[in-house]
């Protein structure tokens, strides 16, 4: 279990005066007794700030989850609010740093935490960035808005060597996915719906062992989902697409139900040699009139263990960019 | 009225006392000559190195530091001077009590190097000085001056007869500050200047970069430990990268940096010196001529260049208009003093050979330039990859390599990069450092780079100071790169956004091989 917050400190601080600002925060803290800096990555953490903002920069520290997914992945957090303007306009960046700290009193460890609120092109966010990022740890940018309303910035994605969103919730799934064609190719994806996804891909490779259905083509496939996970149902089509070959414009059928309990339901075939698989979150029950009734069970884990354990993941999910590819292929032929 | 405190003959007592013991501080009488003392660099750095050697009590009991220059300063002026310099950019705040004790050392003397008798005033005064504050005549003339004005500098020296080459006392000793020279005919004829009238054991050349404690330490860890040095060879090293970063532009030395460039400011001296310390051959001994003498083949096995290899595996650059943290900043041509048409180069990336058994194939990757994203200085070296079995048999998931980062600044210390287990049940592996920060691990700040080296020159130890047959190395090393530039005439060379690592030319010379630059 991951450890809970000890103690917090911070201070407002300056571009300039970040790194001595967070010396004086290591000493301050380092008073009430022995704590080390545990530091496995770089973790930038975007968000779009839509409105110029009066609140203090030590509010962005709030977001609770980001601080529970620290506590499992020590991190030097790089928290940037960020708000487009046209290159010639550049207001002055506000900064706060901070301290996490965790353990009992014997063990302490502490993490970093830096918040810069910037309101300049996009074009000056690298050199914010590459300045403030260790260079010889791995950064991962974990992207807290919906790709479908505020792609991602190549020139931050640029600096990472992983890059995370969430597609759960996206409101325009074709432009979500879309927002990520220049990014699929560049850096190692996470999309914290595909690791959902997971016991739903498991349960079709059982099934598909068991089929007598041979191949398995667009029109056989109908998938449903309930309110709010199109994307997780967008997914899981283009997991066929990529890995069946189909076409870029062959796709199954993906209905919306408002009514349903199930987070997805997928029926594939139809007659004899149906199968049905229904996801709930929990679990994903199979039934195919070829065999018994069986079910594969999600791992049980919270968002912050899981945005922990793919911080930790630094391979190349070669399905994930494969599906991707495939919807990105779909969406633009469509 | 002398000093109270002059030096008294050393007793029998004493003398038998401190039989053996290495001293901790020089000890001899000095009066410290800085030509240029009213400049920038003795502002900066000379004036707060020399104060913080006091308050250690590293400085001799007696001494004099007098600054000379062409404009008439009162010492009540120059003092004033000085603290504020120590205020300014002294590791530590002043102390008004250290100060009190150090501020009557200082002396300013206005004097000229033009003329038969220009540095007659200079004499006239020293002779005081030393007479009144009991000094016996050890001096140190250091060089604060544009390097156009080595040779007339110490000509007159030799003029006002202050120099004896011999090696008795008093003593004589020069300090000069790089560059020694903008080619290897003017080093070379510096050098000469220099030799005409100083022994080259009393000739201090330095190089800042080898005072600081992390430059130092490369040799502690390599030859204190028995776990680096095995693997320093062509057998277990893949490559090596040394970055030195500045996040500042040109500031305002345009007028020195257009004459210079990147590849004389930077390459030709720091970045090759660091070279020699992480590639040399262990020394037998410590003594500053055996050490050198390593450094020296290091640079004697540098693979020579040709025009096709510098085209190839040179690239110079100039930055443009772009960012600092998030601030724009103007293109190197449009800095005042530069001329808008300039092609000096600001970046400057290179692939290095090293042609002898130890490091037979195994290219050092060298990159420097202004306006990086950060001001960073380090040497990574790159240990080999493991067999893809094993933890590294996934094609899409290899291990990051072993990586041993000497950081030099900021944030002094190394580290080691290892691959390790993430805790849990399931065996997943994970990037991690060994880490060792100079400032947590042994507290307090460091001294500065001039600290050091003052307190060596002082002492007579020439260790950490570049000897001329090394500078003539270097150069000449350099000089295929600067002849092919000459030959190209005044082409376009390629330009970067201020804030990132330099151009894409430069990812071109690493990555053609394979491998990538560090981030930093």
């Amino acid at each position: 279990m991951a450890s809970a917050v000890a103690d917090r400190r911070r201070r407002a601080s300056t571009p300039e005066a970040i790194e001595a600002d967070l010396s004086a925060l290591w000493r301050d803290i380092a008073r009430d007794g022995p704590i080390g800096c545990a530091m496995m990555s770089n973790l930038v953490v975007f968000r779009s700030a839509r409105a110029a903002s009066d609140a203090s920069v030590e509010d962005l520290f709030g977001a609770a989850s980001v601080d529970a997914v620290l506590a499992r992945h020590p991190s030097r957090v790089i928290l940037i609010e960020h708000r487009q303007e046209s290159p010639d306009v550049c207001r002055p960046l506000v900064a706060s740093v901070g301290i996490l700290a965790f353990g009992p009193p014997s063990a302490r460890y502490g993490v970093e935490q830096i918040a810069v609120r910037s309101a300049c092109a996009d074009a000056s966010l690298p050199s914010i960035l590459r300045h403030l990022v260790r260079g010889d740890l791995p950064t991962s940018v974990w992207w807290m808005e919906d790709l479908a309303q505020v792609p991602p910035l190549d020139v931050i994605v640029a600096i990472g060597r992983q890059f995370l969103y969430d597609s759960r919730g996206w409101r325009d799934v074709r432009r979500g996915f879309l927002a990520l064609a220049p990014v699929i190719d560049t850096v190692d994806v996470v999309d914290m719906n595909w690791r959902r996804l997971l016991p739903v891909r498991r349960a079709l490779v059982r099934g598909a062992e068991s089929t007598d259905a041979g191949w398995w083509r667009p029109d056989d496939i109908r998938i449903a989902h309930r309110p709010g996970d199109a994307a997780l149902a967008w997914l899981l089509a283009g997991w066929f697409s990529s890995r069946l070959d189909w076409g870029a414009s062959a796709m199954p059928q993906i209905h919306e139900d408002a009514n349903a309990d199930d987070v997805l339901s997928i029926l594939i075939g139809g007659g004899a040699e149906e199968f049905v698989a229904r996801f709930d979150g929990l679990r994903v029950l199979v039934a195919d009139d070829a065999v018994e009734p069986s079910s594969v069970v999600a791992e049980h884990e919270g968002e912050a263990d899981a945005v922990a354990a793919e911080l930790q993941s630094l391979s190349h999910d070669v399905c994930l960019h494969d599906a991707l590819s495939a919807l990105v292929r779909h969406f633009r032929a469509a | 009225m002398a000093d109270a405190t002059a030096m008294a003959p050393a007793t029998p007592l004493a003398e038998r006392l401190a039989a053996g013991e290495t001293p901790s501080a020089a000890a001899d009488p000095i009066t410290f000559v800085i030509f240029g003392g009213g400049g920038d660099l003795a502002h900066r750095k000379l004036l707060p190195a020399l104060y913080n050697l006091h308050v250690d009590g590293l400085l001799p009991k007696h001494v004099a530091i007098v600054g000379v220059g062409r404009s008439a300063m009162t010492d009540e002026a120059y003092r004033a001077f000085a603290k504020d310099g120590i205020t300014k950019f002294s590791r530590r705040p002043i102390d008004e009590h250290a100060w009190d004790t150090f501020a009557p050392s200082l002396f300013f003397v206005a004097a000229s190097i033009d003329g038969a008798h220009g540095l007659a005033p200079l004499g006239a005064r020293l002779d005081v000085i030393e007479h009144e504050r009991g000094l016996g005549g050890n001096r140190v003339y250091y060089l604060a001056v544009p390097p156009a004005l080595f040779a007339p500098t110490v000509k007159q020296l030799e003029r006002a007869r202050f120099v004896d080459r011999s090696a008795g006392r008093p003593f004589a000793r020069l300090i000069v500050e790089k560059p020694i020279g903008r080619d290897l005919d003017s080093a070379r004829a510096i050098n000469h200047a220099m030799a005409d009238v100083f022994d080259e054991r009393q000739i201090f050349r330095i190089d800042h970069y080898l005072g600081k404690e992390t430059v130092q330490n490369i040799l502690v860890l390599r030859f204190a430990n028995s776990i680096f040095e095995p693997l320093f060879n062509q057998k277990y090293v893949d490559h090596v990268q040394i970055t030195v970063a500045e996040e500042e532009g040109v500031g305002t030395r345009a007028g020195y940096y257009e004459q210079t460039g990147a590849l004389r400011d930077m390459v030709q001296n720091h970045l090759l010196q660091l070279l020699t310390l992480v590639a040399m051959e262990p020394p037998h001994s410590l003594d500053a001529d055996v050490v050198r003498d390593e450094k020296l083949e290091v640079l004697q096995s540098l693979r020579p260049l040709r025009p096709e290899t510098v085209d190839s595996d040179v690239v110079r650059a100039q930055y443009d208009a772009g960012f600092d943290f998030g601030v724009p900043v103007p293109a190197y041509r449009n800095e005042r003093g530069v001329d808008p048409e300039s092609r000096t180069e600001t970046f400057v990336a290179l692939r290095v050979f090293i042609d002898n058994w130890r490091w037979a194939g195994v290219p050092f990757f060298l990159r420097t330039g202004k306006r990086l994203p950060k001001r960073a200085s380090e040497i990574a070296v790159h240990l080999k990859d493991v067999p893809p079995i094993l933890f590294n048999a996934d094609p899409t998931g290899r291990l990051d390599p072993n990586v041993l980062s000497i950081r030099l600044q900021p944030d002094e210390g190394f580290s080691l990069g290892i691959t390790s287990k993430i805790p849990g049940p399931r065996v997943r592996v994970y990037p991690v450092k060994m880490d060792f920060h100079y400032g947590s691990t042994f507290g307090g700040s460091s001294p500065e780079a001039y600290e050091r080296l003052l307190l060596d020159v002082m002492t007579g130890d020439p260790t950490l100071f570049m000897r001329r047959d090394a500078v003539e190395a270097a150069w000449q090393w350099v000089m295929p790169i600067l002849d092919r530039w000459a030959a190209l005439g005044a082409v376009e060379i390629p330009r970067y956004p201020a804030g990132e690592w330099g151009p894409c030319e430069a990812n071109r010379v690493i990555e053609s091989t394979g491998r990538r630059w560090r981030a930093l």
